[in-house]
């Protein structure tokens, strides 16, 4: 029921059976067990209680309580779609490039391989604001003071890789979720009640994806807490740590962005490829070489996200790129499959390995000639004197942070 | 030191897709966003209060309701959405996208080599008209 404390941090009316169900849970399972017992619609809703809140009503019946059985077509239905057999926890790189993900994103991935295979047909489920205002003060004010609507919604995978590594260059991370059947099924009948009738105020800070997600997972463990013990500012990476700390996470596996595609290609072009592609690219000598051009490409795919707010501009591209892909199609060879040497030799970048993002730190030195002790302490992200393993190289990002120093003239 | 500062930006990173009344959310590439509201007003301020803590993940989309794709439409909507990586594969004679859509339309192992040897498709229908080759 999402309550924290004696009130429900779901908004809509919905949600809730009983009126006063989202601040006062006793009522609400009372109204709960009678509209199943019941078992009718409740509302204008077309389908009965129990097929409104399989959770719910599978919560029950697992605590012995006898209930009339619901058929429920329309949930069977999307359970029949949604055939899933693992879930995966994905989380998109940071982006310095791009200040506002600096942070990072997170959402599940439901596989249909119970391997946990990888596919572009696997489905996505992430937390997300519907903003209403257009994007500006208001808009980040708002965002702040939690005066947005977020919502659970499913997509294709596909999509959302889209979205981040073809429109914005960040790598993606996916990690196995250790959850058995009966805890997919337990999400799944969640998930349904959650995406059909539930906002909540969206807090960019706090209740925001990251922490959502968390949620979730504890009601798929069911003997979990890691929503209530995340931390006062919800970090993605930390949210995937968290789930790796109860020993539930299995070994990540990587999709690089574009810009490490392309780099990873053209450190391998020879000196005499390199200039075959610098010749290339400048239309002075067209390169029959399948390296040279696919490195041509992923620079040219790379380039083209810088103008992804174009349209004219990136269609201008993508018209220059159709006869080098042309070109390249000709040559008729295959391409390599880079997918293990990317995962190696990113190894050292995993979030998992991310420092945690507080630190308080004593200092003393010589400023401006004089002497300086002081006392600093921050609460997120990363300085260039942390450790750097699973963060973007040479960064830096200091939120909540406060210096206190005294200096003295020295002789 | 070069310090990267955090904005306020929360501007979507996302590319904001068209809505599409059939399936879902729109395909391609029209992203109609991409303003970052960047904190020209917190660039200075390192260690600015507030600005700086929201630019985490935040996700808008047009596919708010955007759920599971009908069966009848997987194929179309795959192959429309994915265009420029199927393009991207058909040209190098691999890839996942490709792969992916040549399973959904049950195709045989050797699909890929098949498509490459045709020119680059310009749109979905013209790679979905062509069919298992």
């Amino acid at each position: 029921m999402h309550f924290e404390d004696s009130t429900s941090r779901v908004d809509s009316e919905q949600f809730f059976i009983h009126p006063e169900g989202s601040t006062n849970s006793l009522l609400e399972l009372e109204a709960t067990i009678a509209a199943f017992k019941a078992n009718k619609p409740i509302g204008n809703d077309s389908w009965n209680a129990a097929c409104a809140f399989p959770a719910r009503f599978q919560f029950l019946v697992d605590h012995g309580l006898k209930l009339p059985k619901a058929k429920c077509t329309e949930y069977e239905n999307w359970r029949q779609q949604l055939d899933i057999k693992s879930v995966s926890i994905v989380f998109s790189s940071y982006y310095p490039g791009n200040p506002a993900s600096i942070f990072g994103h997170t959402f599940l991935k439901l596989n249909f391989d119970k391997n946990h295979a990888s596919k572009l047909t696997d489905y996505a489920v992430s937390f997300s604001a519907r903003a209403t205002d257009p994007m500006g003060v208001i808009y980040a004010v708002k965002g702040l003071l939690g005066g947005y609507q977020g919502f659970y919604e499913i997509s294709p995978y596909y999509m959302k890789l889209n979205e981040y590594v073809h429109t914005e260059s960040r790598d993606i991370w996916e990690y196995p979720i250790v959850l058995s059947p009966l805890q997919i099924n337990r999400l799944l009948a969640h998930l349904w009640e959650l995406s059909k009738r539930a906002s909540f105020s969206y807090w960019f800070t706090k209740e925001n994806c990251s922490f959502q997600l968390l949620a979730l997972l504890d009601v798929a463990f069911g003997d979990t807490d890691l929503a209530t013990d995340s931390e006062f500012i919800v970090l993605p990476a930390k949210t995937v740590k968290q789930v790796e700390s109860i020993g539930k996470l299995g070994i990540g596996s990587i999709r690089p962005s574009f810009k490490k595609q392309f780099l990873y290609r053209y450190n391998l072009l020879t000196e005499s490829q390199r200039s075959e592609y610098e010749a290339e690219l400048s239309n002075h000598k067209q390169s029959t070489n399948a390296n040279v051009l696919d490195a041509v490409i992923a620079k040219i795919r790379y380039d083209q996200l810088n103008v992804n707010d174009k349209p004219e501009e990136r269609k201008e591209i993508a018209k220059k790129l159709l006869p080098i892909l042309q070109r390249r199609a000709a040559l008729k060879t295959k391409t390599e499959d880079f997918s293990k040497e990317w995962t190696n030799s990113m190894e050292k970048e995993n979030p998992v390995l991310s420092h945690n993002a507080g630190r308080v730190q004593v200092y003393s030195g010589l400023r401006n000639k004089k002497g300086v002790v002081g006392i600093e302490a921050r609460m997120g992200l990363h300085s260039p004197t942390d450790r750097e393993d699973g963060l973007p190289h040479h960064s830096e990002v200091n939120y909540f942070s406060i210096a206190i120093d005294h200096s003295m003239l020295l002789d | 030191m070069k310090k990267i500062i955090l904005c306020a930006a929360l501007f979507m990173s996302a590319s904001v897709f068209a809505a599409d009344s059939s399936s879902g959310c729109g395909v391609g590439w029209q992203v109609t966003q991409k303003t970052s509201l960047s904190a020209s007003s917190t660039r200075s301020t390192t260690n600015a209060f507030l600005p700086n803590t929201i630019s985490m993940t935040f996700g808008i989309s047009g596919c708010a309701h955007h759920s599971i794709v009908k069966v009848d439409k997987e194929v179309q909507y795959f192959a429309e959405a994915n265009l420029e990586n199927l393009q991207l594969d058909i040209a190098q004679g691999n890839g996942e996208s490709l792969a992916t859509l040549s399973n959904m339309m049950g195709c045989g192992a050797d699909y890929a080599s098949k498509a490459q040897s045709l020119p680059i498709p310009s749109n979905a229908n013209e790679l979905l008209n062509r069919g298992c080759l």
